[in-house]
């Protein structure tokens, strides 16, 4: 027993963690079960105070015993603390927690769902268009653009593993893959060489030709190229390549017209218009990709890609109404899936500090107490409640804390001489004036504070008060010789100001 | 006062040290020759006996005296070559001076002071210098002539000097300062705790972004949740920083992350390597940390800097966010509250949008931190009945009518934590030892010392005669007469001696002296640099004070005459 317990409040080791962490992997997917062992939400409340936890251990009652098969996960041990109160154990509240933070997994963007609805048509417009590429032994490009956040790199990756499945069964050379994403080129024409790299694994590039030559002179001589697979290469931000003259990612699409070309080239970028803009000699020849655009998602299929994450979890933690209010207001902004994804984690998370309080109550109590005796009584037996929903107030307050921009809020806390100094840089600018300078603006503050009765501070403290606000964005202070001639611009919207000083008995802007 | 008195003035040889220098620095340094006065572990005095130094000569200044510290310990080394070899670029450009502050910074913590003479100039970069130079203080501490030192008999006195030492560490210990703001459930520290805590207990990924003006305590906030996760969780939290005045570039960025993760993990970093290489190191890095359950925190400073260009770093950090394997938080702290905007849109699409804004603290809450950092323990070595009076005196100062006008006026022009303690602090060295309290007056005395407008107090020291030149300037300039010279000014003294029939009336040579000596203190300058052959006589002058400056500062005049009062009212 005593060694079992040992066992649990061990740290462990670096390499433990790695063989475990191996262990654990499939787990951590979108479908991960969860184990018996509810781990005490209290615990993790209680973190703060580990320190001190640590001195009392001796006091406290030993662990509840528990075979180690039953730590699914290291992370668990690190949570857990030695002195964890075994009644706890299987209380509701904990097992709702438990739920809460499965849920959130699910909602996790790094969790890649089991399959991706709703592109559907995209993905068999993308294999279909490789399918015929591969057939037909013939080279061709397809352009992929949509708004951030519409799925266009999950559902390439989907449709180039059903397509090796494809090739495999059906029994053509499954295509070499090249899965490149192009923020990590240091320069644009990197990418011929990883072309020709997966090209020709075995061959030393010469030095002579670049490697863009090399592919060209291999792309366009009959029998070199017959013995070759076909390449697949999947460019992700493709507008990284985009150079002055445009002449790589001209190259690269160009490589697909050569006579015996055997790549299949798929960009991915967000402009809709990338090629038009930056391909117009490749519109003349006529070999213009094939341009395939992802949609952003509607409120709909927002609500079935939720469903559909949420359907591997056996219990219901949203309102249908809250996640319909967070499709509804993301869709008709930018239809981002990531967004809807991170809101509504946000969202859990309100709720979960809604379900703390009692909790932390607790820790304020303990404190106070010097952590003496509070694990021996009674006083902490787990409120049982019930198991609380995300409602639409908890999803209206995400969705404001994502929308919401920080800068009225930071108005109303400027210190009353800043506030001043926005006023009167408002009430230069309504003359018409774009931009003015320091020294003027002393000038309409010295007025405004002789209007409120308010002791001016003296222009040196003004004029860092304006470097102060340049700082925050609010305003954009030049550079100049003297502080008295910088020129300063003001940066965020005169009804801003207006909103946020409206009740701050600086009336004078009306 | 306290201070320079514990000051001991010590001559030091600095011209060994010269040989550091190349040509180009040497001339830069002897612009402004200062002399050494002292120097030790803590602070290094300096006498500035030049009037006016600039930004760049300062840093020059600051290097230097690293180099006297580098001197005295000699582990330091390895760290002190990078300032070494940024030392040339300073005198190049003056935008590189802030990098070479905050290798200063990381290098070591230096408090410096400086006795100088008023001087308007210097005044007015010190702003620019505080933001540059967060950990420096800047104390405008008068300068009293070394009195003897009074026999200590009494123990109260020996007792404030603890509790002076006490509060000053205080005040000087983030930690402390922002003790109070950790308990409630809905500040800043636990929100951001929450996220981190998530982070590693559940194994996902997460990104958040500290905004907030300066000198709110973001960085200090951070460090605290830094520090007790690493105390909760040893072993499986390593922390990358980056500033982006340091690596805003890319390149440079990931070099560093890659050194830095060398760093914990002891591997051998290649000075070498690619841009490429290192994306590639840092994800299978970010990959084995995962799989390991090592979370990797990013504290990205300065974000908004970081936002310039192509973003390549943003961008592949916040990639690797998006897949299961890594576990990393990436933290961002800017002062931009636009800092979110100026991202790319996919850029953007992959940050989480959570957003921790920090404020200057609220009455209530300043006077919650007053209170917190003031009040004495009493479970300290101190005697009890000594810190039960001074905490109800302290208590009695803080609901006082007069204080909370002090307070108000701190706060109307700059309300953050920063400025606050620095105002505490002057206000602490100026308790008076003797009686072992604080007093209004204290609180009262250090305001001017922070809210200092250095032409005011030029004016106090200035004589009536002075006055009379400055107003008569002043009468020049309203009357638009576009340039005039010493002679013009005393045709109008005399006008404004005749028709007011004042009883003083001073030569010319006597006048001229007060001219030169309005000159040195910088209150009218020459139009131009033109005519060096002129005599003073005969060049073009202009004031370089203004009106509302003038006016006040004859308002504070001890015992300005009648008839200045008048006269300046006129002009207005």
């Amino acid at each position: 027993m005593p060694t079992i317990a040992l066992n649990d409040s061990l740290p462990l080791a670096a390499g433990d963690e790695l063989k475990c962490g191996t262990a654990v992997k499939p787990g951590r997917s979108a479908e991960t079960c969860f184990t018996g062992d509810a781990t005490p939400r209290k615990r993790k409340m209680r973190s703060d105070s580990a320190a001190e936890d640590n001195q009392i251990t001796t006091t406290t009652p030993p662990p509840k015993p528990c075979t180690p098969t039953k730590w699914k996960s290291p992370r668990r041990c690190v949570d857990d603390s030695p002195i964890s109160p075994p009644f706890f154990e299987l209380s509701e509240i904990c097992i709702d927690t438990e739920q809460l933070r499965a849920v959130k997994e699910a909602l996790h963007v790094s969790s890649v769902p089991s399959m991706v609805v709703c592109r559907e048509d995209e993905q068999k417009r993308v294999l279909e268009f490789c399918k015929q590429c591969i057939e037909q032994e013939k080279a061709g490009s397809l352009y992929v653009c949509g708004c951030p956040g519409t799925g266009k790199s999950l559902s390439i990756e989907r449709v180039k593993e059903s397509l090796l499945d494809w090739a495999k069964e059906v029994g053509y050379q499954p295509p070499d893959v090249l899965d490149v994403n192009c923020t990590s080129l240091t320069n644009a024409p990197e990418i011929f060489s990883k072309i020709l790299g997966k090209n020709l694994p075995q061959k030393k590039t010469k030095s002579a030709t670049s490697p863009l030559q090399h592919l060209q002179s291999l792309y366009s001589q009959n029998q070199q190229s017959t013995s070759m697979k076909m390449t697949l290469i999947i460019a992700d931000e493709l507008d990284y390549l985009i150079t002055k003259d445009q002449a790589v990612l001209h190259d690269l699409f160009m490589l697909t017209t050569f006579p015996f070309s055997r790549c299949i080239l798929i960009g991915i970028a967000n402009a809709i218009d990338l090629a038009d803009r930056f391909l117009p000699r490749l519109l003349s020849l006529n070999c213009k990709p094939v341009v395939l655009t992802f949609r952003a998602y509607t409120k709909d299929q927002i609500m079935v890609i939720l469903r559909q994450r949420l359907t591997a979890l056996p219990y219901n933690v949203f309102q249908p109404q809250a996640l319909e209010l967070c499709a509804r207001k993301v869709a008709a902004a930018s239809g981002d899936m990531r967004k809807v994804l991170c809101i509504c984690r946000s969202a859990i998370e309100m709720l979960e500090a809604e379900l703390m309080p009692s909790k932390y109550n607790l820790d304020l109590l303990s404190t106070d107490n010097g952590y003496s005796d509070d694990w021996t009584t009674p006083a902490i037996d787990p409120i049982k409640q019930e198991i609380d929903v995300v409602r639409i107030d908890h999803m209206a307050v995400a969705l404001s804390k994502t929308y919401r921009s920080p800068i009225v809020e930071t108005i109303q806390s400027l210190p009353q001489h800043q506030q001043i100094v926005l006023c009167s840089a408002v009430k230069l600018f309504r003359r018409g004036k774009k931009d003015t300078t320091v020294g003027e603006l002393s000038k309409s503050y010295l007025d405004i504070c002789k209007l409120t009765v308010i002791p001016p501070v003296g222009i040196m403290d003004l004029s860092s008060m304006c470097r102060v606000l340049g700082d925050q964005g609010l305003f954009k202070v030049g550079q100049a010789r003297e502080d008295k001639l910088r020129r300063v611009t003001l940066k965020v919207d005169e009804s801003d100001i207006a909103f946020a000083l409206q009740n701050s008995g600086l009336r004078e802007l009306e | 006062m306290t201070t320079v008195e514990e000051i001991v003035t010590v001559q030091h040889q600095t011209d060994g040290l010269n040989n550091l220098w190349t040509q180009e620095q040497r001339k830069a340094w002897q612009i402004s020759t200062c002399r050494v006065l002292s120097f030790g572990a803590e602070k290094i005095v300096v006498d500035l006996e030049k009037k006016s130094i600039s930004v760049e000569q300062f840093i020059i200044l600051c290097v230097f005296l690293k180099e006297l510290k580098r001197h005295e310990d000699p582990q330091n080394n390895t760290k002190q070559d990078k300032t070494n070899g940024r030392i040339s670029t300073l005198t190049v450009a003056s935008e590189l001076d802030a990098k070479l502050c905050l290798h200063l910074n990381s290098v070591g913590y230096l408090t410096l002071f400086c006795l100088m003479n008023m001087d308007m100039k210097w005044k007015e970069n010190i702003p620019t210098l505080l933001r540059y130079f967060p950990p420096f203080r800047f104390f405008p501490i008068t300068v009293s002539s070394p009195t003897a030192k009074k026999p200590q008999t009494m123990g109260r006195q020996t007792q404030a000097k603890e509790a002076l030492i006490l509060l000053r560490n205080r005040l000087c210990n983030p930690r402390f300062v922002f003790a109070p703001f950790s308990l409630s459930p809905d500040s800043n520290y636990s929100k951001l705790k929450f996220i981190v805590s998530s982070s590693v207990t559940e194994a996902s990924n997460n990104s958040a972004l500290l905004l907030g003006p300066r000198g709110c305590g973001k960085n200090a906030v951070l460090e605290l949740v830094i520090e007790d996760m690493l105390k909760e969780y040893p072993d499986t939290i390593s922390v990358i920083k980056l500033n982006g005045l340091l690596h805003s570039d890319d390149n440079c960025a990931l070099k560093e992350i890659a050194r830095q993760l060398c760093m914990e993990h002891q591997l051998l970093f290649s000075k070498m390597a690619s841009f490429d290489d290192n994306t590639e190191f840092m994800i299978s890095m970010l990959k084995e940390c995962g799989l390991a359950h090592k979370t990797v925190i990013f504290v990205l400073d300065e974000f908004d800097l970081f936002a310039q260009g192509k973003q390549r770093l943003l961008y592949s950090l916040l990639d690797a966010m998006q897949s299961l394997t890594s576990q990393a938080v990436v933290i961002g702290v800017s002062c931009r509250l636009d800092a979110d905007q100026l991202l790319e849109k996919r850029v953007r699409s992959r940050f989480s949008h959570r957003k921790l804004l920090f404020l200057p603290p609220s009455k209530e809450d300043l006077l919650r931190i007053l209170k917190h950092i003031l009040e004495l323990p009493t479970d300290s070595s101190l005697p009890h009945d000594y810190v039960a009076e001074f905490n109800s005196s302290l208590l009695n100062i803080l609901a006082d009518e007069r204080f909370k006008q002090v307070i108000d006026t701190l706060t109307n022009s700059d309300s953050t934590c920063n400025h606050l303690l620095k105002f505490l602090f002057s206000a602490v060295c100026h308790m008076n030892v003797e009686t072992g309290f604080l007093s209004i007056d204290n609180f009262k005395a250090a305001l001017p010392s922070i809210q200092r407008q250095p032409k005011l107090e030029c004016l106090k020291d200035c004589s009536i005669l002075e006055l009379y030149i400055l107003i008569c300037m002043r009468r020049l300039e309203v009357k638009e007469q576009e340039s005039y010279n010493f002679n013009s000014v005393m045709k109008e003294y005399k006008s404004i001696h005749d028709t007011f029939q004042t009883s003083d009336y001073y030569s010319r040579n006597v006048c001229l002296r007060a001219f030169e000596h309005l000159l040195a203190c910088e209150l009218i300058s020459f139009m131009d640099h033109r005519g060096h052959n002129q005599s003073i006589e005969f060049r073009p002058v202009k004031l370089l004070i203004s009106y509302h400056e003038l006016y006040q500062g004859l308002k504070s005049y001890r015992s300005c005459p009648a008839i200045l009062q008048k006269l300046i009212d006129r002009e207005g």
